[in-house]
């Protein structure tokens, strides 16, 4: 029988492919309210196809990166779906877990668990996941168990879990050059260190980040790492910034294609910064990209934009309307994150100074309005997020983001806010029993109204090509959710907007 | 400097203190004995505080 030393894998609202909808995904990061908990799972998180041994066709590309550096390495590791493990824990001896928010104390997740007042799928299927059994029984046999991921810090805040749960080592940072030298250790029986910190000069140079082997979700591919605009709340600024080469692109299509995934996603915390000249946009490398990746995929999204670049793409080089000719089919939209956090030039100056460069900080909610409306005519379609919360944040920078969420309403985009819980909060066992602020939550309103205003539009693309029950679940939903919106009055701000209107059009 | 600065520390060292110590090494080794969750409460105030420095942590029981 097969058995493996290493089993790499993390729960089920991580190991799936959403239907084929990346955006999809995010449903996990809320609470099981309206439907049951069953019903989300099956909507954010349905099962993944798996191999005769419990391999899924697609993993999360972040795993898929551990899982070749430590064959690359020699190493007899797989990733195995959650469903499949109990069959190789008798054996191995190193469960390795990654996870994007293991405890829901990320945005969006700590938001909706703020909001609503419970806890969202996300953390409840990952509780689920450590509480099986098989893992309990694996670890009294010394089964070491190795947690990682972007993730990676919120154990720090769970010191009763990493004891309940026995886990042996936390890894923050990235780790593709140090699992090789831990799992190492743990597969010689030595003693393992409680955490490691992956400092800037220990991340791997671009000759070490290791290309997946096997299918990633969605087609997910990265393209650099690093971003130079050091935004305060962000932590990938802090690292170096490496592009990979059109070669290492290819190599990591090519083995998404083999595996039957049609669809790409390119990413990177900006992707038009590839090739880029410090926060300058430029056309050749971009080009190539594009047109390398559109060779191999019938259909081609992109992680993140910053809007800055957006426009000076736009306005210098026609580079957004080219980029979309090539990566979108006839009538079709694209989807990408856009961070737009604050409509507030006072607040962007404190948190994220070099994020309009290069234009003036000042500029900043007039860029973001350019950027929305470059990319509605490109048919590109803008998930922006909004930072509430922020250390420093005033009512008026809130009143300021709510008149720029406004000014964006005719363009085709989904605008979401982030509610950042204080670190110092998270102490406490009920932090999420804070209350945002009556501006706060007018955001928040300002949001959903945006977002019901292009909801319809934008389901009908969106799920377009998926089975009949997912479209006809998500259209209750969205029926639901507009319902509740009328009944706590969530739409009066826009109903006396809209009158107004009405009355100058009239008069 | 880039040394590895290695620390045998119990729970009852201060944070800042140990801020201060580590404040010019780039990679940091920490050995602690004692309380688990008071070593992952120091970790937390490191990390926010030097967010680019490499740390290990070992418990020693």
């Amino acid at each position: 029988m097969t058995s493996f030393d290493v089993i790499i894998t993390s729960d089920r609202t991580m190991m799936s492919n959403h239907h084929g909808k990346e955006f999809l995904g995010f449903v996990a990061t809320g609470p099981p309210i309206f439907m049951p908990e069953w019903f989300w799972m099956w909507l954010a998180a349905p099962k993944m196809k798996v191999d005769k041994l419990g391999r899924p066709w697609q993993a999360p590309y972040g795993l898929r990166k551990i899982e070749a550096a430590l064959q690359d390495n020699g190493i007899n590791a797989a990733i195995i779906d959650p469903d499949h493990i109990k069959k190789y824990l008798n054996d191995a001896k190193v469960l390795a877990i990654g996870h994007h928010d293991y405890f829901a104390l990320g945005p969006p997740s700590s938001e909706w668990w703020v909001l609503t007042g419970k806890e969202p799928i996300n953390a409840r299927s990952f509780r689920k996941f450590m509480e099986k059994p098989e893992i309990r029984k694996a670890k009294e046999h010394g089964l070491k168990i190795i947690v990682g991921g972007p993730a990676a810090w919120q154990w720090l805040w769970k010191p009763e879990l990493v004891k309940n749960w026995g886990i042996d080592t936390i890894v923050e940072g990235e780790s593709e050059k140090i699992i090789v030298k831990l799992v190492e250790k743990a597969l010689n029986g030595e003693k393992l260190p409680k955490y490691i910190h992956v400092g800037v000069d220990e991340v791997p140079s671009l000759e070490e980040i290791p290309l997946i082997k096997h299918a990633s979700i969605n087609g997910l591919i990265e393209i650099m790492r690093g971003c130079p605009r050091g935004c305060k709340f962000c932590s990938v600024t802090l690292k170096p910034l490496r592009f990979y080469t059109l070669d290492m692109i290819e190599r990591e299509l090519q083995v998404n294609v083999r595996e039957g995934v049609k669809g790409c996603i390119l990413h990177s915390d900006d992707v038009l910064l590839y090739g880029a000249d410090g926060i300058k946009p430029k056309p050749e490398p971009l080009i190539k990209l594009h047109e390398l990746a559109k060779k191999y995929c019938n259909s081609l999204g992109w992680s993140h934009f910053s809007l800055s670049a957006v426009k000076y793409a736009e306005d210098n080089y026609k580079l957004i309307t080219k980029i979309a000719e090539i990566a979108l089919n006839e009538n079709n939209y694209g989807g990408v994150e856009v961070g737009i956090e604050t409509g507030s030039p006072v607040l962007a100056r404190k948190i994220m100074p070099a994020k309009a460069a290069p234009y003036k900080t000042d500029e900043w909610p007039n860029i973001v309005k350019d950027a929305f409306g470059i990319l509605h005519d490109a048919r590109i379609v803008p998930a922006g997020t909004l930072i509430i919360g922020m250390p420093g944040e005033t009512p008026d920078d809130i009143m300021k983001t709510i008149e720029l969420v406004d000014d964006l309403k005719d363009y085709r985009s989904f605008i979401v806010p982030m509610y950042f819980v204080p670190m110092g909060v998270l102490k406490n066992n009920e932090w999420y029993k804070a209350r945002p602020t009556e501006e706060q939550l007018e955001l928040m309103k300002a949001c959903l109204r945006h977002d019901l205003r292009w909801i319809d539009d934008l389901a009908k693309w969106y799920m377009k090509d998926t089975n009949i029950i997912t479209k006809v679940m998500l259209k209750i939903l969205i029926s639901l959710i507009r319902k509740t919106a009328s009944r706590y009055n969530l739409f009066e701000r826009m109903h006396i907007a809209e009158a107004k209107e009405e009355l100058i059009v009239k008069a | 400097m880039s040394n590895v600065f290695i620390i045998r520390a119990d729970e009852n060292i201060s944070f800042n203190y140990v801020s201060e110590l580590i404040k010019d090494h780039k990679h940091i080794q920490i050995i602690m004995k004692g309380d688990e969750s008071k070593a992952l409460e120091l970790l937390r105030f490191l990390t926010e505080l030097y967010p680019s420095k490499s740390i290990t942590l070992i418990i020693e029981r």
